[in-house]
This record gives C-alpha cells, structure tokens and sequence, in this order.
C-alpha cells in the first residue's frame, strides 16, 4: 500500500510557487466581496492557462494519461490558504474531466482546447432544491423531441454560471443520467446571496431546448463520469481546507504568542494550546486522508473508503478550524477589518461541497460490509 | 429551587402588551442590527415599555421604578425574548443601573435612573481596551483628579451601539499604585463632551462597534458612580444582584421552533427533513440546549433572589452560554447543509435568511471574557483547582 504523507521537492517548489502567485494575485483581499457585488473571472485565469493549470482535469485518453490528484494537492492547498475565488474546481476540475471523458464530436473537443486555453469557462450544475449537495440530478430531466431534446428542472448553487459559455447539466432521462451542454445565453441566471459572497446561482430549466449535438455521451451513461469528476472534485476539496486550516493554525499560534492577558500570552493557557493544537489536528489529518485517497485514485485502486473518510473529515474539519480560530481570536476575530471571518465564511460552502453524514456514512458501511475489508 | 416561577396573571398582561405594541414582522434582534427604521422602532417599543415603568421594573419607586421582583423581571425578559421583542438599551437598565443601585449616591440614582426608566438616555459601556479584554482589569484608561472633577485619558474598544448613545459606563484607573482590580472606578461619560472621539468597528454580523479615545475629557465630580477604587465590587455585586440582561433559552425557544417548521415542510432526498433519523437527533440537541439554559437561568434567578452572588451558577453559566452559542449555531448548520450558507432576500435561506446571521453572531461570544477565561475561573476558583 502506498502511504503519502508529504511531497517530493518537485510537489514543494511547486507548491511553493503557487503561494508566490496567489500572493502576487489574489491575496486575501480579492475575497473580499462587497455584499451585492458579484465576483467575476480572476484576471489570472489566463495565468492559470499558461501555467497549465487548466488541463489537470483532462481524463485520460489515449494520448495522455490524466494528471495525478496527488501533484494537484499542492494546488489547492494553496488555493485554500488565499481563499481564492475563481471557477477551478467547477471548470477546469469538474467540467473539464467530465467533458474531455465524454466528448464524442469536433465541436466538444473543440471546446475542451477553449477550455484548457483559457478561452471559455464551463461549469457543471449540480445541485437541486430537494438534493442540494454534490449528488447527481434528482429531479432535473431532460426528454427526446422531435428537435433535440427539453429540459426541465431547476438547479441552484451552481457557481460561476454568470461567466460560463455553458453550463454541464446531468438530466435524468430514463433510467440513467445524460449529460448536455446547455448555452447559458438561453438561460436566466438568478444569483442566491451567502455568506461567502461568492457567485453562486439558481437557473430554471423550463422547457429549455438543446440540440442533441449538445448532448455528451451515449444517453444514460454519463453518471459514471460525473461521479469520477466529483471523487477527484472532493479530495481536491479537502485539500482546499486542509490549507486554510495551515493559515489559520499559523495565525493563531502567532496571536497565541503576541496577545497578553493577565500578564502572559495567552498562548500559556492550556485552553488555548487546546484551540491551536484542535487546528492543527483537524488539518494534519485532512491532508493526510487527502493524500490517502488521491494516491489510491492515481493508482486505480478502490478507494470508496479512503474518500468517504476524507469527505467527513474534511467537512468536519471545515467547521472546527474556523471555530477555534474565532475563539482563540475572540474580539478581533469577530471585527470586519480581521481577515480571519472570510475563513468563517467560506467554510459554510466548503462545508456544502462535501455531501452529507449519511452519504458519507453509507459509502463506509458498505465498504465495511463488502468481501475484503482489507483490499490490499 | 421551584422551577414554577408562578406569577400567571403578570405573563398574561406582557403577552396583552406585545399582541399591541410588536405588529408581526416588527420583531427583530437588536444586538447586531443597523437598520436605521428598525432602530426607530426599537427606540420607540423601548419607551412604551418605560411608560409602563417597566425598564425600572425592580427598581425602588422612588427612582421610577415599580418595586416587583426579580421573578416578575425574569417573566418580562422571557416573553421579550420569545416574541424577539427590540428591548434596548441594556446597558443603561442593566448595568449602569445596577452599579448604580449598589454604589451610587442618592442624587446619583435620582439623577440616572428615572431618565433610564424612560428611555430618555441611551447608554453603552466604556470597558473593554485593545490591551484589556478577557483581562479587565488591567485597564489603562486614567481618570485624575482636575480640580472637583476629574480628567480621563485612554482608549476603549469593542463599544456596541456606542454611536447611539448619550452616556458612557465608563471604567477608568484612579489609583495606579493599587492592585489591578482595586484602583478602578466608574464615571458616566456624556459622549459629547469635549475630548471623547469615536471611530468605527465593523463586525462580521453587520453590527457597528466603536472605538472611543478619550484626550483629556473633563466630567464633573459627580459623574464618579459612588466611591473611588470600588469599581471591581460595583460590577460583580451588579452582575449578580440585577440578573441577566437577556435569556438565552427564550431566544432558543423562538428558533427552535423556526427550525422545526422548516424541517416539517423542507423536502430533502425525497423526506421530509424532519423524517430524516439524523435531522431528528439533532433537533433534538437543539431541543436540549434549550433546557439547559433554562435551568441554569433558573438557577441564576434562585441565586438573585435570595441573595446569593457566589459566583458558581453564574460563572458555569457563562461558560454554557458562550459554547452553546457556538454549537447551536453549528448543529443548525449540519440541519440545513448546503443551504446554511444562504443570506437575506435569498428564497431558499431558512427563516428568511436569518440562520446564516445565527451562524456569524455566534462568534461574538466572548462579551464578559472568553469561555476558556471563564473557564479557568470555574476551575480555580469554583473547584479550588491551583491556579
């Protein structure tokens, strides 16, 4: 079996690299979203292309082998310590693998190149009122006409729909799922205020009509792609959290040492030293079932398990950084001017990504319960 | 201690008074609200309350008030914080007033009180400083004597509705030679004297905090609460004699209930919410925390009552609060899921977007001293743990 537990010097200079450009453009000001404002397309998203960054999603094909989810960790860590906010995980993650996977004509492949490049962005939407987290449609179907195809449905949370040429949208259709790409020109767009300010919306899909060129894959076939994307999306997700939870242990301890009261830094407290060390636990051990689950993803192993654990970790994580981060903080911690509440804030969302208990908890038991518990 | 606290016909006369005076939809939670129109309206439900000499309601009637007991107070409070009634200007009725009562001088409560009772001044407290938080007492702020009145110098932080109000709670050093605790006394500050400057502290809920500096500010010999160096005494026998400023079982009852609603009509994953067994453990949590505060609200009224100010019931209550706060907050975040994240004027936000400002204001539990503040105080001085 194997056990990652840190990153060859390749995986630190780049992730080292990646702080030196998230530093240069998107510190941790650019998530600072007046409320009403939206927040668009970083200007860096070009930058993202030419460093590549844009094609880790690809699947595999018989070109190129997809990129290992263990070298993009290094990504989104520091994704998660500048909380930046742009569509990555949605396009270049989610919708890039499931597109480049499925794509079957000219114009789909030509649209993964204007992906990769930079050019256009699409994003998957996934979310329903009655089955808001990352699980595939419910509701939402798509039926055959005479002309293409209608959907109908409604999805909400779908992030970054306002800059997306298109949005991937799994239907029901049958028995199974099929994905299609649905021009977002056709579609009114209704932003959902929350509380990370970020651009997440609601799009009806009354009778909206899609050409059956738009259509991605054989009918009823695309759950399996979706579910690769969302796998790699989830572990990509913690690791997100894992590093805001690496800034936010180092603020504290920082704040620990600094701050008097009763004549001591209050980093002699053991209270406190409970709050650092509930920090540094919660992100030790969520990069860890991170690198756990990516390594066993990148070497086509099962890894139902491993993920399911990262997932509910991870969600709990989320949760549990920000709070003791508050607490150590206390006043300052609760004013505007303190960057620490955009950590507060977005953790509600990171939250939202990472399913739910039960889900998380099935895909355990049924591991548990399956021959082999020991798939070594 | 009698957990039936009686008093039927007293509950009927409140609920008379809120069927009237707080319209549907006119409820709101102050603490951290800077609706202009809303805050005319608390302003204003405030003084109808002090028409009925309410705001005084424990207070000897020589000073406006109506002489009843901490149970009738403890009654009011609890069918204010049900119904989410705008009752402001806490400082002024809770803790200005009950240092005044325990130290002030005759004048000074003829001279305070009545004004308070009828909503005629507004008040914020002057205590926390950039380097004095959970550690009050190490306060810098200086108050030296100027001929017969005395002149303050410092910073105070953290002051809420400190832009709203007419006089400062606050607490300066007077004798510098003293022990932390033992050289501070308390002044009421008009904020607009000469020397008083303010500045804003926005906080992550939406709610304006200030930051005032004071240069030289001259107040009257009379503006001193009672005796010099006695401020430490004042505020633990106020905190103690004058009961809570708000209950938080009260408050938890009303969302409690909001939530419940909307798990009985929110369908997720093809149930209802609240047919789903993990949703109704944890509204059951919620339930729990419910009880919990009001026990110890119950027990905090039994300590009032009869005199008691050791400090155990309300210091494990501190400490139960503050986390409460936390948790409820995040319990109520695992109930809604994805839609937890979803603010005001969205459709889909539970109870009109009002849980997302639940999960923000939890943050803001630290008034008074952390928890682990608290805490440490449970533990060395409750349980005679070494410090």
């Amino acid at each position: 079996m194997a056990v990652l537990t840190s990153f060859s010097a390749e995986g630190e200079a780049f992730r080292e690299g990646m702080r030196r450009f998230f530093t240069e453009h998107s510190p941790l000001s650019a998530s600072r979203i007046p409320e009403g404002d939206v927040a668009g397309l970083p200007e860096y998203w070009r930058d993202f292309a030419s460093l590549d960054l844009l094609s880790i999603g690809l699947a595999e094909s018989g070109a190129a082998a997809a990129t290992s989810l263990a070298d993009v960790i290094p990504l989104y860590l520091e994704m998660g310590r500048a909380l930046a906010m742009s569509p990555h995980m949605a396009s270049a993650i989610i919708a890039t693998h499931v597109i480049s996977e499925l794509a079957s004509t000219d114009d789909h492949a030509s649209l993964v190149s204007d992906l990769v490049s930079g050019a256009r962005v699409v994003v998957p939407a996934l979310g329903e009122v009655e089955c808001p987290g990352p699980l595939l449609a419910y509701a939402t179907s798509a039926e055959r006409t005479q002309h293409g195809w209608t959907l109908s449905g409604e999805k909400v949370l779908v992030p970054y729909a306002h800059v997306a040429s298109h949005l991937l949208v799994p239907a029901r259709t049958g028995d199974g799922l099929t994905a299609f790409l649905v021009n977002t020109t056709d579609l009114e767009l209704t932003y959902m205020p929350n509380v990370s300010r970020l651009p997440l919306f609601r799009v009806r899909f009354d009778g909206v009509v899609v050409n059956d060129s738009h259509r991605l894959g054989e009918v009823a076939t695309a759950g399996p792609a979706f579910q690769k994307a969302l796998d790699r999306a989830s572990v990509l997700r913690a690791a997100e959290i894992a590093g805001a939870g690496e800034y936010l242990q180092e603020i504290c301890v920082e704040y620990g040492q600094s701050r008097q009261q009763f004549g001591t830094p209050i980093g002699t407290y053991q209270a406190v030293q409970y709050l650092c060390t509930d920090i540094a636990i919660a992100t030790r051990v969520t990069l860890l079932l991170a690198l756990q689950a990516a390594v066993r993803i990148d070497n086509g192993e099962p890894y139902q398990r491993e993920l399911a654990a990262t997932m509910k970790f991870a969600k709990r994580a989320a949760g549990v950084t920000v709070s003791r981060a508050q607490e150590v903080h206390a006043g300052v911690g609760f004013m505007d001017e303190f960057d620490l509440h955009l950590f507060t804030r977005r953790s509600l969302y990171w939250q939202s990504e990472l399913g739910d208990d039960e889900t998380s908890a099935s895909a355990l038991i049924a591991a548990y319960s399956a021959a082999g518990v020991d798939h070594e | 201690m009698d957990m039936r606290l009686g008093h039927e016909a007293w509950r009927e006369e409140i609920a008379e008074f809120l069927d009237k005076e707080l319209p549907v939809g006119s409820e709101f939670d102050p603490e951290f609200c800077e609706d202009e129109d809303r805050w005319s309206f608390a302003f204003e439900f405030t003084k109808r309350l002090g028409a009925k000499g309410w705001i005084g309601l424990t207070w000897p009637e020589e000073y406006g008030g109506l002489a009843r007991s901490p149970t009738e107070k403890f009654i009011l409070l609890e069918e204010l914080g049900r119904r989410e009634a705008p009752f402001i200007n806490m400082i002024g009725w809770g803790l200005a007033a009950g240092t005044l009562l325990v130290g002030g001088t005759h004048e000074q409560k003829l001279r305070f009180l009545p004004p308070i009772g009828r909503m005629e001044t507004f008040w914020a407290e002057g205590l926390s400083e950039p380097e004095a938080g959970s550690d009050l007492a190490s306060l810098r702020t200086t108050a030296v004597r100027d001929g017969d009145g005395w002149k303050i110098n410092g910073d105070k932080t953290y002051t809420t509705w400190g832009s709203r109000a007419d006089v400062l709670y606050v607490a300066a050093r007077t004798d510098p030679s003293a022990p932390s605790h033992r050289g501070i006394s308390i002044f009421c500050v008009g904020t607009d004297l000469p020397g008083v400057s303010i500045s804003p502290l926005w906080n992550i809920a939406g709610g304006r905090q200030n930051q005032f500096h004071f240069d030289d500010v001259r107040v009257a010999g009379d503006m001193l609460i009672g005796e010099t160096n006695k401020a430490w005494r004042y505020l633990m026998a106020a905190f103690y004699s004058s009961g809570p400023t708000y209950l938080p079982h009260a408050q938890y009852e009303r969302k409690v209930t909001l939530l419940n609603a909307y798990c009985q009509e929110t369908r997720r994953n093809g149930r209802f919410l609240v047919d789903d067994p993990v949703v109704r453990l944890q509204l059951g949590e919620l339930g729990t925390i419910v009880e919990v505060e009001r026990v110890l609200a119950y027990a905090r009224l039994s300590a009032v009552e009869s005199g008691d100010t050791t400090s155990w019931d309300g210091t494990l209550q501190a400490v139960v609060t503050k986390e409460n706060r936390l948790r409820f907050a995040e319990i109520t975040n695992e109930i809604l899921g994805s839609f937890a994240q979803l603010s005001v004027s969205e459709p889909l936000a539970a109870a009109d977007g009002e849980v997302a400002e639940w999960y923000l204001r939890s943050f803001g539990n630290h008034a008074g001293g952390t928890s682990q503040v608290k805490r440490m105080q449970l533990a060395t001085r409750g349980l005679g743990l070494p410090r």
